[in-house]
């Protein structure tokens, strides 16, 4: 490939791949995400090819593996373009009726099209679903239209144009300041103005800086840096790229999280095509200015996820934060200024420079401006990625676009922020989500997990899961972290035991507010956050798991008793072919009796009885 | 690992200690751990002391500094699978190999590990087979998927076909049907292929049976 080397070279090459794409050819566009893999979607794509050789439509019909479509609860999806149709939870045995009636006869396939679960009706297509109409998918709407393997797909869309006018148009401090304009705050967690962080870095004063691609992405039950990144890993590079002039680094480094090896290897091949395509390395677009980037994959530890611990662990060190007196915009990585933003962040900088600050800060509230990913996972009905403007409500993400809680149970509350984050009740639910609202509820906005919960959740429990957790996951460098992390847990346990006292709530905020004010990085600071706000909203949980020895949501196994209901037991042995002790007796077609002295309190038998007999107390 | 292997390796990253890392999950990958010998080779070549090495091994969760079983199952611990119920499918997963998390069984058949999360989260809560997302899963599914592995150990490792149903809002699953379990145990007949049991072992339960439409 020869490299692009003037502006009107790459419009003609964006103009020529656009003509050559006929839109109303036959296109099957499959949702290749790492979700959907799970799913067996890579089956379905091989099916497909096979069911179109069949009927000799190979060279008509095209296939198209994108990334991840954000509708994950739905996977695998097929849209048909140009009818727009689109079908989900396909699987294998489904294809050859897909190619026969669709694709030949051109009908729609009603089983295979989303019903609202509102009004059962059919909806054909993917924008009219809810769950996308509510939407703003400025970053994710890319995703659906390319192949993340494919640069051309991203230059036909108007990819790396952004980057060519920053770097023939725009001076670096004009850049930092097109940024500062947006209002473009660290998608990461931690909220710090993007523009301030670089104009930092740039002002410091060495041979050598660098920029860094957070893609550690650690907190459980979130995944948009890694759909962002194996789904349109050009828009992360062109950000990385138009970061290192406006800062004057001449290497980058992508931190990729060791779990995420479909990630790397896009990634890895789009640095490869971006290189030769003259958007990388040597001499880029012809204007004299080098910068090439790295891909690392991390050891697996949260923690890598702090700046300064993932600066060490690039340095072949174990990754334990240091106290940040001296900023990483002075010195970080190899001790020089260093430069890191997470992956949502580089993926907004070309939006922002090619359509200006001012599209992007028109979206959102004051303090906060774009939009922003969740990763709406947990107790919903729409498991997945959705990508909202700033100050909607949680309201409006849980149950417009989630769908609410299935099997019509009771939302109980919602975990942002990943484990330094915090639980928000239901009467919180109308709190508009940006980075400042957040933290007055003692919550934060962190990365952008949102982890729903419902009646069958028990706070408490939750509060321990997070906390043991986290003792895992603590380097132990800071006395405040690592003992007081292990106090909290022991502490929890005893309550989840039944065996807390009445002190332990105030204990626990005892020590919360000391690691606050004594750990070292922000991983012990916020630890306490998620004891703090169910402390704080549902104090009534603890006090019955302490006062009444009793756990609301019959999760704490100690705390629960299975016990069966004679005049419901029919006596199907259902639950004494699975108690594992086994300690449930019966005689056929007789009421069944448990042996309290033996039974675990695993619940296997109260998720085989299908006649409501056993019963939790 | 021959040694050979390792200096491949080393060979590709320059001997640079700050690629220590990388070498390491290298060497992870090719072996499934870190064999000892092979750290001290790694670290009189790269010029670091085995003690720094050792930090690395054993801070990192992707290293392992012991062998690992013929089949790997982890079972994901994140928060969305976490409030659908995965400790009570450790629980059942611990009690059914007897083995603990993050250990071997002495007989090197299987290994039980945790992750934090996979980003499978629509399919929670997840167990990971040999590198296979198995998803929908609760306390039973998992019991009788671990049993029809152990009968299946001698060849190759298979998850197994649960039929669901739906009852009463909650979720019931059946024994697969007396057919279906004897079409499996007769050798001479054709195995069904594996991704078909997994498109059907990953289905939603919301969704009716498939039998119907076919």
């Amino acid at each position: 490939m020869e490299k692009i080397r003037s502006l009107r070279q790459l419009e003609e090459l964006q103009r020529s791949l656009v003509s050559k794409t006929d839109p109303d050819a036959p296109t099957l566009t499959l949702c290749g995400g790492t979700g959907c893999r799970a799913y067996g979607c890579l089956e379905v794509v091989s099916a497909f090819r096979q069911e179109l050789k069949k009927h000799k439509l190979s060279r008509k019909v095209a296939i198209r593996t994108t990334g991840c479509h954000g509708f994950c609860e739905k996977g695998p999806m097929v849209l048909l373009s140009p009818q727009e149709i689109f079908y989900q939870q396909v699987s294998e045995a489904d294809v050859p009726e897909i190619v026969e009636k669709t694709l030949i006869n051109g009908e729609t396939i009603d089983r295979l099209l989303y019903k609202d679960p509102l009004t059962g009706q059919s909806i054909v297509k993917e924008f009219d679903i809810p769950f996308y109409k509510l939407q703003n998918r400025l970053l994710l709407g890319t995703n659906l239209v390319i192949d993340p393997t494919s640069i051309t797909d991203y230059i036909a869309q108007g990819g790396y144009q952004a980057l060519w006018k920053a770097l023939t148009s725009m001076s670096p401090e004009e850049i930092i300041n097109e940024v500062k304009r947006s209002g473009l705050r660290g998608r990461g967690g931690g909220g710090f103005p993007t523009g301030r962080k670089w104009e930092s870095c740039r002002k410091a004063q060495a041979e050598n800086k660098y920029i860094i691609c957070n893609a550690d992405e650690g907190d459980p039950g979130a995944y948009m840096d890694r759909s962002l990144l194996e789904g349109n890993p050009h828009c992360v590079i062109e950000g990385m790229v138009i970061g290192g002039y406006a800062i004057g680094a001449r290497e980058g480094y992508i931190y990729v999280r060791n779990e995420y090896p479909l990630a790397v290897a896009h990634a890895g091949k789009a640095l490869k095509t971006a290189r030769s395509y003259g958007f990388l390395g040597h001499d880029i677009l012809g204007t004299g200015f080098s910068f090439d980037i790295k891909i690392t994959k991390g050891g697996g530890a949260f923690v890598c996820g702090e700046s300064t611990a993932l600066m060490a662990s690039l340095e072949g060190r174990p990754g334990e934060p240091r106290a940040k007196y001296i900023h990483t915009a002075e010195r970080g990585l190899f001790d020089r200024p260093t430069n890191l933003n997470n992956v949502e962040t580089w993926a907004n900088v070309p939006l922002i420079i090619l359509n200006g600050s001012s599209s992007f800060a028109a979206l959102g509230t004051d303090g906060s401006k774009g939009t922003k990913i969740f990763s709406l996972v947990g107790k919903i009905n729409n498991t997945g990625l959705v990508e909202v403007p700033m100050g909607i409500t949680l309201k409006e993400i849980i149950f417009d676009i989630g769908g609410g809680i299935p099997n019509g149970k009771r939302f109980k509350a919602v975990q942002t922020g990943g484990p330094s984050g915090g639980c928000i009740p239901e009467n919180l639910l109308d709190l508009r989500v940006d980075f400042d609202e957040l933290s007055k509820a003692g919550s934060m906005m962190g990365s952008g997990g949102m982890i729903v919960m419902d009646e069958d959740n028990c706070m408490v429990d939750v509060a321990r899961y997070f906390v043991t957790f986290l003792e895992e996951e603590s380097c132990g460098k800071c006395t405040p972290c690592r003992e007081g992390l292990r106090r909290m847990r022991e502490i929890l346990t005893r309550v989840c035991e039944g065996e807390g006292t009445e002190e332990d709530p105030d204990m626990l905020i005892k020590i919360a507010m000391a690691m606050k004010a004594g750990s070292l990085c922000d991983l012990g600071r916020t630890a306490a956050n998620p004891i703090l706000t169910t402390i704080r909203y549902f104090r009534h949980e603890y006090e019955a798991h302490i006062g009444q020895r009793k756990c609301p949501a019959f999760v704490c196994k100690n705390l629960v008793q299975y016990l069966i209901d004679p005049k419901k037991c029919v006596g199907c042995q259902a639950c004494a072919r699975v108690c594992p002790v086994p300690c449930i007796k019966g005689r056929k077609k007789k009421p069944h009796v448990i042996n309290q002295a033996r039974c675990i309190h695993c619940g296997s038998c109260f998720d085989a009885c299908r006649f409501d007999a056993v019963q939790r107390t | 690992m021959v040694l050979k292997q390792v200096d491949q390796i080393l060979k590709h990253y320059k001997y640079d200690s700050a690629d220590i890392i990388a070498i390491l999950q290298d060497v992870q990958e090719g072996h499934r751990f870190l064999p000892q010998d092979v750290l001290t080779y790694i670290a009189d070549k790269v010029n670091i002391s085995l003690s720094r090495i050792y930090h690395l091994a054993t801070f990192f969760k992707a290293f392992s500094l012991e062998p690992r079983g013929r089949h790997v199952l982890h079972v994901c611990m994140g928060t969305a699978c976490h409030v659908r119920g995965a400790p009570r499918i450790l629980d059942a997963v611990e009690r059914s190999l007897k083995i603990k998390a993050g250990t071997t069984a002495s007989d090197m058949s299987y290994t039980l590990e945790t992750v934090n999360c996979i980003g499978a989260c629509a399919m929670g809560p997840v167990v990971v087979v040999d590198g296979r997302a198995q998803g929908k899963m609760n306390s039973l599914k998992a019991e009788r998927m671990l049993q029809r592995m152990k009968e299946g150990e001698a060849g190759e490792a298979k998850p197994v076909v649960v039929e669901k149903k739906e009852a009463k809002g909650k979720v019931v699953q059946r024994r697969p049907r007396k057919q279906a379990a004897k079409k499996i145990e007769k050798p001479h007949k054709k195995k069904k292929p594996v991704a078909k049991v997994r498109a059907r072992a990953s289905r939603t339960p919301k969704r009716p049976a498939k039998r119907a439409r076919r």
